[in-house]
């Protein structure tokens, strides 16, 4: 079981045991968020920025741990990825203005999990704060992280094996683990950006007025305080991500493209 | 939460996440135990053994041994282990994952490229080949990192019974992505 720490409201993964989850967390089915409007749409704007802001610190994350000095744990690979990365402080102002926030109980850093289940368990808060959609995301990130681990650690499992008895050892072995961490987490990331990029598109689709859908809901961005200029992002990995996501969307139907 | 679900459904995310958001863990029933015939496309695999060589690409003498393998590997930025064997499921090869301690176990399934009795697939990192030779299930893994090579060449036995004694009895279904351009 892992939980999401979000300082500032930045997706920072940790990992946990199912009985660290606060008590407070609910389950997904009895968490409530409102459907999104025409109004939510700057936030949910705001909130794809982050992620996807955040998803290209982890690319360069990854391209870190492959480079000499890089990161050599996974806990390595969390520091390098905070000092990448911090959320957006607006994100963080609507998370605090839940009904009955409090700041002992709900904690920006520690929103969601994934129980021992595998469901996911997010603070009420969270739930109260935000609509729909951006609950969606971070639920569909939360859920995309133990299986995408589970399947790095096994296609690295014999190396992991032989570097432990010492027949491989030095920056490759170092390097097993936090690319295992680093590749769930760009997938996580990416599932969440999709979602949002979909909810985006269907917010602009809402009819402002409520009287047909002669005009489309628009809005003034705000303006994000993270973006991915100034990273260390390769291009070609950009894509793979994308890549990636469109493996999982379409999943063994496009296989045979 | 219908607006969750309609998100998770419109993003393609259904065999992903889906059922654990309707509370799809199923529960298997816990007597059943058949793991297959061993020795066949039918059965469950788990890892025994792998020749595991360093390549030395400055033309130097190739660095061999023989590893032990358990069913178990370490998670990364965790303190418990995930117990792992291997099915063949048509053109799919599916993990089956229980990390030690969780109340359910993943059920992992990758499409892969199959032509004949050969699996293959490959990452960003290396490829992959499996098929079953003799009664086993080898695996070659050509793996690229730290810019030299290792190539495993895994030995996997087939199970008598699956699960293990000790696994849950809940299943989490996963799907991802064809790991083939």
């Amino acid at each position: 079981m892992r939980t999401l720490l979000w300082p500032a409201l930045a997706l920072v993964p940790l990992v946990a045991h199912a009985e660290d989850l606060p008590s407070h967390f609910v389950s997904a089915d009895d968490c409530h968020p409102r459907e999104c409007t025409c109004a939510d749409g700057p936030m949910v704007e705001l909130f794809l920025s982050d992620q996807t802001a955040a998803r290209d610190a982890w690319i360069a994350v990854r391209v870190d741990i492959m480079s000499p000095g890089g990161p050599a744990t996974p806990a390595d690979a969390i520091a390098d990825f905070q000092g990448r990365f911090a959320g957006d402080s607006r994100i963080a102002d609507q998370f605090r203005s839940c009904t009955g926030y409090d700041p002992a109980v709900n904690k920006l850093t520690k929103i969601a999990g994934v129980s021992g289940i595998g469901q996911a368990r997010l603070d009420p808060c969270f739930c109260d704060a935000f609509c729909a959609d951006i609950v969606s995301s971070t639920v569909s990130h939360e859920l995309m992280h133990v299986p995408t681990v589970i399947a790095g650690v096994v296609g690295r499992g014999d190396m992991l094996v032989a570097c432990k008895v010492g027949i491989l050892s030095g920056a490759m072995c170092d390097a097993l683990l936090p690319l295992a961490l680093a590749d769930s987490e760009i997938a996580a990331h990416q599932v969440g950006v999709v979602v949002l990029d979909n909810a985006v598109d269907d917010i602009h689709d809402l009819d402002p007025d409520g009287d047909g859908p002669r005009t489309r809901c628009t809005w003034d961005a705000l303006t994000p305080q993270t973006d991915s200029a100034g990273l260390d992002v390769p291009d070609d990995l950009g894509e793979r991500a994308w890549t990636l996501w469109d493996r999982i969307v379409h999943g063994s139907a496009r296989q045979d493209r | 939460m219908s607006g969750m679900r309609r998100s998770w459904v419109r993003a393609g995310l259904a065999t992903v996440v889906l059922g654990a958001c309707t509370g799809g863990v199923s529960t298997d029933d816990p007597d059943d135990t058949d793991a297959g015939v061993p020795g066949t496309e039918a059965s469950t695999w788990r890892r025994a053994f792998a020749d595991v060589t360093l390549l030395d690409t400055s033309g130097g003498v190739p660095t061999s041994a023989r590893v032990p393998l358990d069913t178990r590997l370490p998670m990364p930025e965790d303190d418990r282990e995930v117990d792992t064997y291997v099915v063949l499921d048509g053109d799919r090869v599916l993990t089956l994952a229980w990390v030690v301690g969780d109340e359910a176990w993943y059920r992992i399934a990758r499409p892969v490229t199959r032509v004949d009795d050969v699996w293959s697939w490959y990452t960003d990192d290396g490829s992959y080949v499996l098929m079953i030779t003799d009664g086993h299930l080898t695996e070659t893994a050509v793996v690229n990192l730290d810019g030299r090579t290792v190539m495993s060449q895994a030995v996997f036995d087939a199970v008598a019974t699956f699960p293990p004694t000790g696994w849950p009895s809940d299943v989490i279904d996963v799907v991802l992505p064809a790991a083939n351009p």
